[in-house]
């Protein structure tokens, strides 16, 4: 196993399979039922986190979680498909994928790619419940433009750290 | 400073500059790229021509579209537009339309440069880039959203089959971000040597 990256980011090969993946990805997404992610990836993977974590953080406000609904009086925030940042995610892993820097880095640097995107879109969904109850006029520039742009920056510098020794291996392996 | 550090730092000063400027100029940047969108979705659109303009809602500056009928038009719920009839038919946040702009922006800018020349180069691969990653997105986005009024029955398939045949959802799901970033690495390998001398200037 080998931890010297073969695709370098930005060369030819790491662009195509970069897309490659992120298609393939996108596609294996489309695959899948609403119903399954609605009841049962966004009902216990997303609402039933934010709700304890709103709970914990507004211990007086009534939160409940129905389907793919955080309900509390005055707020209705629905997920739906999209909102679970598989963009970011397919992004993250289609990128990490193409540098293909050996199983053992690879798949660490999957794992971190997707604890990140969760974690941020955990606090993405827990921020736009509390705009949309008590700042709403802040929640359209916050969820179409902030939030997004922000989640693929943080994304592409965790990137950006990642391939870093990928780099250095391989500039070292070509000086040698 | 380390190299990662400095870029990390760089990416966030660029996004926030861009967001700024994103922010106070949507509405008149958007009315630039109006006559540009128009014209990418009347390429690919032969029912109608597109009509584009910045408008004003409670939300901030929007893009809207409005259809005119090439051809008698007949809507899911009965009515019938006539030839050159027009109706509104798509709307989207002027703000969102920028948001694979920014990402472009700052992709191409915060990448390390080797010298000067480098940087000119890459601004000017940059200007069709820029051009790509706007028909890209917005007029896709326009035109889906048409769709989505003109024939609702091609979004009743099954989510495969829409994700396939409506290449605005594709965009909508991530690819909004992905054509951006693409385009940046295109524009990085094209307007400089090459990634050795970026990861060179990284760890130097």
């Amino acid at each position: 196993m080998s931890s010297t990256a073969r695709a370098a980011p930005l060369s030819a090969s790491f662009i195509a399979l970069f897309t490659g993946i992120y298609t393939v990805l996108y596609l294996g997404y489309s695959m899948i039922p609403d119903e399954f992610l609605r009841d049962d990836v966004y009902y216990y993977g997303i609402v039933c986190p934010s709700r304890l974590l709103i709970h914990w953080l507004a211990p007086a406000l009534e939160v409940v979680g129905v389907q793919n609904r955080i309900l509390s009086p005055g707020v209705q925030l629905s997920i739906v498909r999209g909102c679970d940042g598989s963009g970011v995610a397919f992004l993250l892993i289609g990128a990490i994928c193409a540098v293909r820097a050996g199983l053992r880095r690879t798949a660490l640097g999957i794992v971190g790619a997707l604890f990140l995107v969760y974690v941020l879109n955990q606090l993405r969904i827990v921020t736009l419940f509390f705009i949309d109850g008590w700042r709403p006029s802040w929640f359209t520039p916050l969820h179409v433009y902030f939030i997004p742009t922000l989640m693929i920056l943080l994304g592409t510098l965790y990137f950006a750290l990642w391939s870093a020794p990928a780099a250095d291996s391989r500039e070292s392996t070509a000086a040698a | 400073m380390n190299r990662p550090l400095q870029l990390s730092l760089r990416g966030l000063g660029l996004w926030c500059l861009l967001s700024i400027v994103a922010f106070l100029w949507a509405r008149p940047i958007e009315a630039l790229l109006t006559p540009f969108i128009e014209g990418v979705v009347d390429l690919f659109e032969s029912d109608y021509a597109a009509q584009v303009a910045v408008v004003d809602s409670k939300d901030g500056p929007e893009i809207e579209m409005t259809c005119v009928a090439n051809r008698p038009l007949r809507l899911p719920n009965g009515t019938l537009v006539p030839f050159l009839g027009s109706f509104r038919c798509a709307r989207t946040d002027a703000v969102h339309a920028l948001a694979p702009l920014v990402v472009f922006g700052v992709g191409l800018l915060a990448w390390p440069l080797a010298s000067r020349r480098e940087l000119v180069r890459r601004l000017l691969w940059g200007v069709p880039l820029f051009a790509l990653v706007v028909a890209l997105t917005t007029p896709l986005l326009l035109s889906g959203l048409a769709n989505t009024v003109l024939r609702p029955d091609t979004f009743r398939s099954d989510a495969q089959l829409t994700a396939l045949l409506q290449p605005f959802v594709f965009m909508e799901m991530g690819g909004l971000f992905l054509v951006p970033l693409l385009a940046a690495c295109l524009g990085i390998r094209l307007g400089g040597p090459g990634y050795s001398s970026a990861a060179a200037t990284l760890r130097r």
